[in-house]
């Protein structure tokens, strides 16, 4: 598998938008790779030096309390209502605007739950746990897959087999999940 | 990386409510709490320290505008994004022609070196220098990346803003997001190279 790709991965899985298949892949290529182990290594060193810095050296320090001088207390939704209230009784027509969009909206919001059938409803949780299945027979594969090109790591054409194997079932996976890495 | 942010979103999370409940000085501690990463990466993006002073409390005014509706587990990265919105029209408005998005420039013009920009350090404890040594350096290495690399670095890092949404604001694929940060990453490699190896070998 590509390190370039890889690397992606790595800066996906530290921002946390990294799909299931992709922390799968991910696993496996850092277990077989040690440059990409370092790049990790390199990148967690790095951050954590970067949030060492003193930027705030030259922060005038009366600043954060001038930001909070500065802020309002919050005032509590039930008197803000009640501040607005005036505005609305001043137009009728406003009012009585407001109050049929009100209606209409509670209409559908309050309906649509019973002109919705039934089994369309529980389409959605099914199709979800197909889905997952379909991923989870998929990594099981992959994992039998992987185990074998292990072993068959010195034999470059079965390896190569293996491997194209288990990167045509990866990228269903991934277009499965939508993703691309 | 996450966690360590996660830990400082829920303690923000828990000031912010007190201050919805009434209590202002929670919010200090929340402004103070964010102080180093929010003004750092404001820093770095803007001319200067007056001009980033702008730019924190006019954020925080326009955060507080809708402190209602602000989660307290997100606000960091969300305060980054308010930040740079205001950055984006503070350049807009003072070079019509030049954006944050733009093609990677090897030079800002008129933009003079951050340690140029800021005021010359107090003395230092010996005990200190070999940190404000690295400080130092890790503050060059970073000025010197064209602004969009750096943004999208400090972004992650600091801000732990996700790729998505930086590339949502810097209105790119997330694929470009990606390959910015990669070379933001090759080119600090490079400059801290000694350091980069000490990482590595821990
Ligand atoms: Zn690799």
């Amino acid at each position: 598998m590509n390190c370039e790709t890889t690397r992606n991965r790595i800066l996906l899985d530290q921002s946390r938008e990294l799909s299931r298949v992709g922390r799968w892949l991910l696993a496996g290529h850092l277990a077989r790779c040690p440059e990409c182990r370092a790049y990790r290594a390199g990148l967690t060193g790095l951050a954590g030096a970067v949030r060492q810095v003193r930027w705030d050296e030259s922060f005038d320090a009366g600043l954060a309390g001038r930001v909070a001088a500065g802020a309002a207390v919050p005032a509590p939704r039930a008197k803000r209502g009640r501040e607005r209230a005036p505005v609305f009784l001043a137009r009728p027509a406003l009012a009585y605007g407001a109050l049929s969009v009100l209606l209409a909206l509670a209409f559908v919001l309050i309906l649509r739950p019973f002109q919705r059938p039934p089994p369309l409803a529980r389409t959605a949780p099914d199709s979800a746990l197909a889905w997952d299945a379909d991923v989870d027979d998929r990594l099981a594969t992959l994992d039998v897959l992987v185990n074998q090109d292990d072993a068959d790591w010195t034999e470059t054409s079965g390896a190569a087999a293996d491997s194209g194997d288990v990167d045509s079932i990866a990228r269903q996976l991934l277009e499965l999940e939508g993703e691309q890495i | 990386m996450a966690a360590e942010h996660g830990i400082l979103d829920a303690q923000a999370a828990a000031w912010l409510d007190e201050y919805r409940q009434g209590r202002v000085e929670a919010l200090g501690r929340v402004v103070e709490q964010y102080r180093r990463p929010l003004f750092g990466f404001i820093l770095n993006m803007t001319e200067g320290r007056e001009d980033a002073e702008e730019v924190f409390q006019e954020t925080w005014r326009r955060a507080l505008r809708h402190a209602d509706r602000l989660d307290g587990r997100r606000l960091l990265s969300w305060l980054f994004r308010v930040a740079h919105n205001l950055i984006v029209d503070r350049v807009r408005a003072k070079k019509p022609v030049e954006s944050l998005n733009s093609e990677p420039r090897a030079e800002e013009p008129g933009r003079a070196p951050l340690a140029d920009r800021l005021p010359a350090p107090g003395p230092t404890p010996a005990g200190e220098s070999a940190g404000r040594d690295l400080d130092r350096r890790i503050r060059q290495a970073i000025d010197r990346l064209p602004p969009e690399q750096r943004e999208v670095f400090l972004m992650r890092i600091e801000g732990d803003v996700p790729f998505r949404e930086i590339a949502r604001l810097q209105e790119v694929s997330i694929n470009t997001a990606l390959a910015r940060m990669q070379y933001a990453l090759k080119k600090l490699r490079e400059d801290l190279k000694d350091e980069y190896a000490a990482w590595v070998e821990e």
